[in-house]
This record gives structure tokens, C-alpha cells and sequence, in this order.
């Protein structure tokens, strides 16, 4: 019985757009990752994302957010809330959002390894990108290459 | 015989010699350094540097990102400053990029399909990774040992041909 009502109730959300947080990432979500800062991150002079932004970290599951169809005030307010504050606490020194990198989840699930896994903790719609490889070279040819593929969006 | 040596004047020289001379003539040099580095070009080719130093003392704490990143350590922030020094005068500057694994990176971005990323950390090893255009990828390491590995040069002239 269970099992009926979730499908119908995937069924339900599929008609009326409505994506349910724990749901496998489709490949056509647009996927965020903000950044504090923007050294390191993108340059504001050429209007591109470093491959800085997407440097894995030592776990290797790099925090994003799913924001297909949100509303920009929105996605900003994500990043604030969910990524700024929580770093300001962890770091003591305040931090607010600079920018974002968006890329769709394709993009980053035609690179070798990738993949987009949901993570609904600390937002419904927060992922990772995870499938890193160990060999550092690796690590930084795919950070280049998303960076090559994402958009850049200043806050 | 004494030598007196500025591989680029960036940062210091190297005197082999101990004699009032040898020592005098190292101040010369190293005064006539200080004036040059206020010329223009020079105060271009010193900004990466500053850049670096402020990068280097944002991330020597662990977790300087949120993130769990990896401290900077004084061996990464030394090569750094080497690898940036062996740089020849030709090459254009790269963009400084704290990685989370604690190790510095350099990015030379000319768009779409044309990036370099190359970095340290303290281990005389270049991690490096590019596009160097269309459907042309290159990653590795190579050693260093004060001089720019030729295959980085390489790929750096590619990404701006």
C-alpha cells in the first residue's frame, strides 16, 4: 500500500512540476555552488568561474544546492542562510554570499566519476557532487572542467 | 671568485661571496632592486605576491573555508613564492587560488576552453590540469625544482596562442 501511494505520489508531482527533495537530481536540474569569496572563486573581470569554486573538499562531497525553478531572491537567500552563516559561526568572522556557480547536473554527470547525490540536510534541496577521484591531477582536471561549462553569478 | 646572483629580482639575491666587497656590492644591487620595484612593470609583477601573501594568511588555519579545508603550511607559501618567481618574465600572471587541500594554485584563464591549473604544496611536486582548446585536455605532475617544468610552460603558451 506504501509502496502505491509513493509512486502515486510521484506520479502527482511529476503532473504538477513539483520535485520532491529526496528524489534522485534529473539531469536537467540547475545545480549551485556559492562561494564566500571571490578570490580564488571566479574573476569579476572576465566574468568566469576559477576552477577554485570547484576544488573538492578533504571528504571529497562537495556541498551544492538544487535550485531549478526558485526564484533569484530565493536561491540567494539559500546560500545566506544555509552556507554564509553556518561558516560565519564555524570561522568567526561574518560571511556573506559573493557569488554562485550554476551548472546543470548533466554537466557534471558527463564528467568522468560524478555524480550529483541529494543530501536534504541542512536544506531539502541540498546535494553533493560526489564520485571525486583520490589522484589530485584528476580531481583538478574535472574542477577545471566545470568551471570551464559553469555560469557566473554575482551577487 | 664571488657571485652575485638575482634570478628575478622579485625577491633576493644570493651572494656566494664574504668580503666587505662582495657585501657592499649586494646592498648596491639589492637597493637598486628596491628602487626598480617601484617602476610600473615591476609593481604589476609584484602583485601576485601580495596576493599570495594575503591568501596564505587567510588559509593557515584548518578549516579556513567552512568546508574542512586543509591549512596552508609556511613549505606551501615558500614554494608557492619559488614557483611564482621561476615564472619567465613572458609568461602572463596567474590568478591565485587557495585549494582546499591546502595546496596554492595558479590559474591562467583566456576564456572558454582555455585554462591552465597548475599548484603546490610544499613537496617540490606541480599538480597540473587544463583545457588547452577544444577537446584537448592535458593533467599530470612534474617535479620542481625552482625552474618552470617546460611542460607547464607549454601548455601555458597553448592556452594563450
Amino acid at each position: 500500500m506504501t509502496r502505491h501511494l509513493q509512486i502515486f505520489s510521484r506520479i502527482l508531482n511529476v503532473f504538477t512540476n513539483r520535485k520532491l527533495p529526496d528524489d534522485a537530481v534529473s539531469p536537467s536540474e540547475r545545480i549551485s555552488r556559492y562561494f564566500v569569496q571571490k578570490k580564488g572563486r571566479c574573476s569579476t573581470l572576465k566574468n568566469t568561474v576559477s576552477y577554485g569554486a570547484f576544488m573538492p573538499p578533504p571528504n571529497l562531497r562537495e556541498s551544492v544546492y538544487r535550485t531549478t525553478n526558485k526564484p533569484s531572491a530565493e536561491i540567494w537567500e539559500i546560500g545566506e542562510l544555509f552556507v554564509a552563516k553556518p561558516m560565519s559561526e564555524k570561522v568567526g568572522k561574518i560571511k556573506t554570499i559573493q557569488g554562485r556557480a550554476d551548472i546543470t547536473a548533466v554537466q557534471i554527470m558527463n564528467k568522468k566519476g560524478l555524480d550529483v547525490s541529494p543530501d536534504t540536510e541542512p536544506h531539502p534541496f541540498h546535494a553533493n557532487i560526489i564520485g571525486w577521484p583520490e589522484a589530485k591531477d584528476e580531481q583538478k582536471m574535472l574542477a577545471v572542467e566545470l568551471a570551464n561549462e559553469a555560469s557566473l553569478h554575482l551577487k | 671568485m664571488t657571485v652575485i646572483t638575482c634570478p628575478n629580482p622579485l625577491l633576493r639575491t644570493y651572494n656566494t661571496g664574504s668580503s666587505e666587497t662582495s657585501i657592499g656590492l649586494q646592498k648596491i644591487i639589492e637597493s637598486t632592486i628596491n628602487d626598480l620595484r617601484q617602476a610600473i612593470s615591476w609593481s604589476r609583477a609584484c602583485e601576485p605576491l601580495e596576493v599570495l601573501r594575503e591568501t596564505y594568511s587567510e588559509c593557515a588555519d584548518n578549516d579556513w573555508d567552512g568546508y574542512g579545508a586543509k591549512a596552508m603550511t609556511a613549505a606551501t607559501y615558500d614554494e608557492a613564492i619559488r614557483f611564482l618567481n621561476s615564472l619567465p618574465s613572458n609568461v602572463p600572471l596567474p590568478e591565485i587560488i587557495p585549494e582546499p587541500s591546502g595546496e596554492i594554485g595558479f590559474e591562467w584563464n583566456n576564456g572558454i576552453n582555455k585554462i591552465l591549473a597548475a599548484s603546490v604544496g610544499g613537496t617540490n611536486m606541480i599538480t597540473y590540469a587544463g583545457i588547452l582548446g577544444k577537446s584537448n585536455k592535458a593533467h599530470g605532475t612534474e617535479i620542481f625544482n625552482d625552474s618552470t617544468p617546460a611542460n607547464i610552460l607549454e601548455n601555458i603558451k597553448r592556452i594563450y596562442q
